[in-house]
């Protein structure tokens, strides 16, 4: 049998980073292959220039055994690539029905465009129940969960006839049912003979629907092996390459003072959360994507309000709703989102370095450039940024290091608890080690942090304890050395 | 299985102020409540509302259009000219309504491939337009042979069973595009444009093309309007559409449209067309002079967004004691 | 960088300069009369007002918003300001200050409601626009007033060291905005607030009081400038400046500002209004009437926003 589908060579650089390097790659009708690696090592960047998103800039697919280019989504989906992202490609105000038939209608009249809704209905719903999804097509996105969303999300991908279909991070937000139908549901895909891609972090899932799997690390193929010839720990050396101790280089310190309290904060993503760090600690908070940590951590630090519950700094009551409040008192929060959430990308290093402590640096108003300079390149040596300049605009640099400034941000208001949100995502290996180590010398420091990652590898490297969240709500605490990998995901899974 | 629940922000907020200005009117000002007034309302807003449809949909694109008001007038000016020539009916009034959908094209391309922010481009046009609608009337209103072309008058003041006819013309426009709207990929469209343009780039549907789609649209109703206005004033008159923009904007808005991006009414937007032509009705009723109108407008536009806030926040709430109700 | 790359450069940062460079050499040839120092005079006293009321809308436009209501406080500021000046025995100074400080007030207003009600500035600003125009036609109906003392109406008239004095405030407000934007923790969180105002709330800044601020210092200017327009036009009414709102976009959109905020400042909004009070005037000499010169204003918009989003875009690569 031929591959239906050969990637050959596939390179692809942005600014700074180069995303994939010579990847070669094959898949057959009917197979499950499945990519494995750590975050940034390439997985998500191969399977965009596969639909269409991005252009290899060397290298070649086959499809069929032919080479075809692949310049646009539009072609990608002609030539029956299916993509199933972790980004919900929905439309919340419009209908299940009209969402699976966004961009191929069915028409009544196609001369004068009326649409047929009382057809596309009918065939949503024939779609839902072949999927066993029981979802009324009528219903609008809006009022569906996270979860339900995703099947949607995948009913729309299968709409139209597919040939390979992509699943990037299916289960981050399915409940075990739904992972359970899933994986039904790409078994009878197999019988129809569609190749199928499957990235995922759980490891386990792997195992369980897998024919083969390729290990990408740092842009580049390590490895491909059917499943049967591979245990988990060597797929586990083969992603990371490294003992774990020196990937995360944290020595645990004595844990001080109670910093951070937090008590039975309630708000529409939290359910009644109760946690604490102290000083010196690094504290891992797990969960699957929508499990509600970053809720929690925007409602910890004011972005987000709440209702019930209260937060406590070093045993001050922290006001709710009031960011500057809270960075005065000393937190500090960096955002999932580093480019829309913590930094303007058009100001320089030094301006988004400094942004937090204007009133400290510069206490009668007039901002003293010279100190400012000063300042902002000091922190750049500390933190080894990436920069000839600290003039650069934040735009221009790469995602380890626009991360660092952000970092230096904080540590320039001498926070006492850092709440870090996803801290290496999309970032490289090199400036991964280099922020754990500048985590490591903060907690060396008495401060404290709360450090949210869906990286599990990372929180139980990392961490000293770790708190799982699953559904708004805290499922488990593991004190230092008590967790593994399996009892983490166990918790991450439950519902609320 | 989920039905469809009943959120407080659907309800237009256009639907709770016209009824306040509407009561308030219907109870201070006398002869306000008589079947030749209301009728007379609903003739005046025609044309306002032929615009706040057009405008409507391209703010629930997520785009603006500022331009509407200017290009009606201009519509209007080419229309006249070609009629003061002594081009046919039926011609001068396409031409000038093709000049509104040129227009509407130009601002879609403008905003489409040029990538200028859509409050640029129209505002742009704005100028645009309203220079070349001096430049060619002269700043004077234009006349033409009124005996020649006896059907603009059953147009402008002629009536069929008591409805001018122009404001048939107009209704009958109103219908086909609210019906192309609710009925055909329009609606889907524009409500992705809207709610996130990222998700109709990969569903393989062109963006630039949709919003040109939107612009010219609008431009299309401006056109309309600006043709059936001649035939209404019996003349091209330059300064009939100014301000008319900011109108059909406030209805819009006043629709509930604005904070509906990605979602919208345009029901809620003919009502808020509406909406205002009532109070400029009621405020000349009760001989109060237009200055009040404008005041009053803009007090009413920022209530309208207030209860729209209030819908908000309430639904907030709503969803915060049912968070913590099951947690 | 090589030669060739620094020209670029410095021909992309100073491309405006250059427009209104070659802009009046091409009127110049035209029309000789064009180039004169007294129509020189003329051209940057009309600049002056225009830049002062750019100066105003590009603070404001700096935090991401907008105000669409300058025109209605200029016509209410002269409106105020020529009851005020009926006593000729009150210093100059005192109405003056009285309505720079009312104007504060209107822009806190403004601010209050953009922010605190969650109400668009787009829609605010329409509202206020509507509404203070409705006040100023109520005070005084269609009556124009004029024959203002001149003990009051020298600021708009006299020169100063040779200079207008309408010069001189745009060289000192136009200086120290400069410096508030440029020097000041508060000009940075301005910055920072248009350019990503998440971003700026996640660090700290109290969002909404800056844009309050910067609602209250563009009113205040504003106001301010209504009484210089009075003052130089010996004349109060209830209509003047129906077009300075969307003027006042327009010469900070053609001086670089963004329209989203964060891009922008001083230099570019008073050589905005120098460009476009240039051209309009360069018109007049050729002749070209006032209502192409509309059609004109509106092209220059498109042209230079155009422009300016491409320079963004070859000084990001």
């Amino acid at each position: 049998m031929e591959p239906i589908l050969k990637l050959e060579g596939i390179t692809k650089t942005f600014p700074g980073v180069k995303a994939l390097d010579s990847i070669d790659l094959d898949i057959y009708p009917g197979e499950v292959h499945v990519l494995a690696g750590e975050n940034g090592a390439g997985k998500s960047t191969l399977m965009k220039v596969l639909s269409g998103v991005y252009q290899p800039d060397a290298g070649t697919i086959y499809v069929d055994g032919k080479a075809t280019p692949i310049p646009t989504p539009q072609a990608a989906e002609q030539l029956g690539i299916r993509m199933i992202y972790q980004e919900l490609n929905l439309v919340q105000e419009l209908s299940v029905a009209r969402n699976i038939f966004l961009g191929h209608e069915l028409y009544k009249n196609r001369v004068l465009g009326l649409l047929d809704f009382k057809k596309m209905e009918e065939r949503a719903r024939e779609i839902l129940a072949t999927l066993n999804i029981p979802i009324d097509p009528s219903v609008k996105i809006k009022e569906l969960g996270v979860g339900q969303q995703q099947m949607i999300e995948i009913a729309k991908a299968l709409s139209m006839d597919a040939r390979i279909v992509v699943f990037d991070e299916p289960t981050s937000s399915l409940t075990d049912n739904e992972i359970e139908e899933l994986f039904s549901l790409i078994a009878s895909l197999k019988e129809k003979n569609i190749a199928m891609f499957y990235i995922s972090h759980r490891l386990g899932e792997l195992f369980e629907i897998g024919d083969r799997v390729t290990i990408l690390r740092d842009g580049q193929k390590i490895d491909t092996k059917p499943i049967s010839d591979i245990t988990m720990d060597e797929l586990i050396a083969k992603i990371a390459n490294r003992d774990l101790d020196n990937l995360y280089p944290h020595e645990p310190v004595a844990p001080g003072e109670v910093v951070l309290e937090v008590k039975g904060l309630t708000n529409e993503k939290c359910k009644d959360i109760s946690l604490t760090v102290r000083a010196g600690e690094i504290v891992g908070l797990s969960g699957l994507v929508g499990a509600g940590r970053t809720e929690l951590a925007r409602a910890v630090f004011g972005v987000d309000d709440y209702g019930a519950g209260e937060v406590l700094l070093c045993g001050k009551k922290v006001p709710k709703h009031n960011p500057r409040k809270a960075a005065d008192m000393g937190i500090s929060l960096l955002p999932e989102d580093r480019k829309t959430e913590g930094l303007a990308l058009k100001l320089s290093i030094r301006e988004n370095e400094t942004v937090a402590t204007l009133a400290q640096l510069f206490k009668n108003g007039w901002i003293r450039a010279g100190l400012e300079r000063e300042t902002a390149e000091k922190y750049v040596r500390d933190l080894e940024i990436a920069t000839n300049s600290v003039e650069k605009s934040a735009g221009q640099l790469s995602g380890g290091t626009q991360q660092k400034v952000v970092v230096a941000k904080w540590l320039m208001t001498k926070a006492k608890l850092f709440i870090f949100d996803e801290p290496t995502r999309g970032i490289d290996v090199g400036a991964k080690t280099s922020i754990y180590s500048i985590m490591d010398e903060l907690v060396k420091e008495n401060a404290a942090i709360l450090m949210i990652s869906s990286d599990l590898q990372e929180v139980l490297g990392m961490s000293d304890r770790i708190y799982v969240m699953a559904g708004g709500a805290v499922q488990k605490e593991f004190a230092a050395g008590e967790a593994t990998q399996a009892e983490v995901l166990k918790y991450a899974f439950q519902e609320g | 299985m989920r039905k469809n629940r009943f959120h407080l922000t659907d309800l237009p907020s256009a639907v709770i102020i016209f009824i306040v200005v509407f009561v308030f009117f219907a109870v201070s000002a006398g002869g306000f409540f008589s079947a030749y007034n209301l009728a007379s309302i609903l003739t005046q807003s025609v044309i306002p509302c032929l615009l706040v449809l057009g405008v409507a949909i391209v703010i629930m694109s997520a785009g603006l259009d500022l331009s509407v008001g200017n290009v009606l007038t201009l519509s209007g000016v080419t229309c006249g000219l070609l009629l003061k020539a002594g081009m046919p009916v039926a011609l001068a009034m396409l031409v000038g309504v093709l000049t509104g959908t040129a227009c509407g094209f130009l601002n879609g391309f403008m905003v489409a491939k040029m990538k200028l922010p859509p409050f640029i481009a129209t505002l742009a046009m704005m100028n645009i337009a309203s220079g070349l609608a001096n430049t060619l009337s002269q700043k004077k209103p234009v006349y033409w042979e009124r005996e020649a072309f006896p059907i603009l008058d059953t147009i402008g003041t002629g009536a069929v069973l008591g409805i001018p006819v122009f404001a048939l013309i107009g209704v009958l426009v109103m219908a086909v595009v609210i019906f192309v709207f609710y009925r055909t990929r329009l609606r889907t469209n524009v409500y992705t444009l809207g709610g996130n343009e990222e998700v109709l780039h990969l569903s393989g549907v062109s963006v630039a093309k949709w919003k040109i789609v939107v612009f010219t649209l609008s431009g299309l109703m401006a056109g309309v309007g600006g043709v059936l206005m001649d035939a209404r004033v019996t003349c091209a008159d330059p300064t009939v559409g100014t301000g008319l923009e900011f109108a059909a904007v406030v209805g819009a808005v006043i629709g509930g449209n604005l904070q509906n991006v990605g979602k919208g009414n345009l029901f809620g937007a003919i009502l808020g067309a509406i909406t205002l032509a009532t109070i400029r009705n009621g405020l000349s009723i009760m001989h109060m002079n237009n200055y009040w109108q404008m005041v009053l407008t803009g007090a009413i536009l920022v209530i309208g967004m207030v209860i729209r806030e209030l819908f908000v926040r309430i639904e907030h709430k709503k969803k915060l004691k049912e968070a913590e109700a099951s947690a | 960088m090589n030669v060739k790359e620094r020209i670029v450069d410095a021909v992309l940062k100073n491309a405006l300069l250059l427009l209104l460079i070659i802009g009046v050499v091409v009127f110049a040839l035209f029309n000789p009369g064009y180039l004169t120092l007294s129509n020189m005079t003329v051209i940057m006293k009309q600049a002056s007002l225009l830049g002062l009321l750019g100066i105003a809308q590009c603070i404001i436009m700096l935090t991401g918003n907008i105000d669409l209501s300058v025109g209605a406080t200029i016509a209410l500021s002269t409106i105020l300001w020529s009851g005020m000046i009926k006593n000729t025995a009150i210093p100059s100074a005192v109405p003056m200050l009285l309505i720079t400080i009312s104007g504060a007030g209107l822009g806190c207003l403004t601010g209050l409601i953009t922010t605190k009600l969650n109400i668009p500035p787009f829609i605010t600003t329409f509202a206020t626009n509507y509404a203070y125009r409705g006040i100023a036609w109520l005070l005084v109906g269609s009556t124009i007033i004029y024959n203002l003392p001149q003990s009051f109406r020298f600021v708009g008239t006299d020169d100063f060291l040779g200079i207008p004095i309408t010069i001189w405030f745009e060289i000192l407000i136009g200086a120290a905005i400069l410096i508030l934007l440029k020097k000041t923790t508060l000009g940075r969180r301005i910055y920072f607030t248009g350019s990503n105002r998440k971003a700026a709330r996640y660090s700290g800044i109290h969002t909404d009081r800056v844009i309050i601020t910067a609602y209250m210092i563009g009113n205040a200017i504003a106001a301010f400038t209504g009484v210089l327009y009075a003052a130089r036009l010996n004349a109060a009414e209830a209509s003047i400046g129906a077009s300075f709102s969307l003027d006042s976009v327009a010469v900070c959109l053609i001086g670089g500002c963004a329209i989203t905020g964060g891009k922008g400042g001083v230099w570019g909004t008073v050589i905005g209004a120098i460009i476009v009070t240039a051209i309009k005037n360069g018109m007049n000499y050729v002749q070209v009437s006032s209502e192409l010169q509309t059609l004109v204003l509106g092209l220059l918009i498109i042209i230079a926003v155009f422009f300016n989003q491409q320079v963004d875009k070859i000084q990001r690569k």
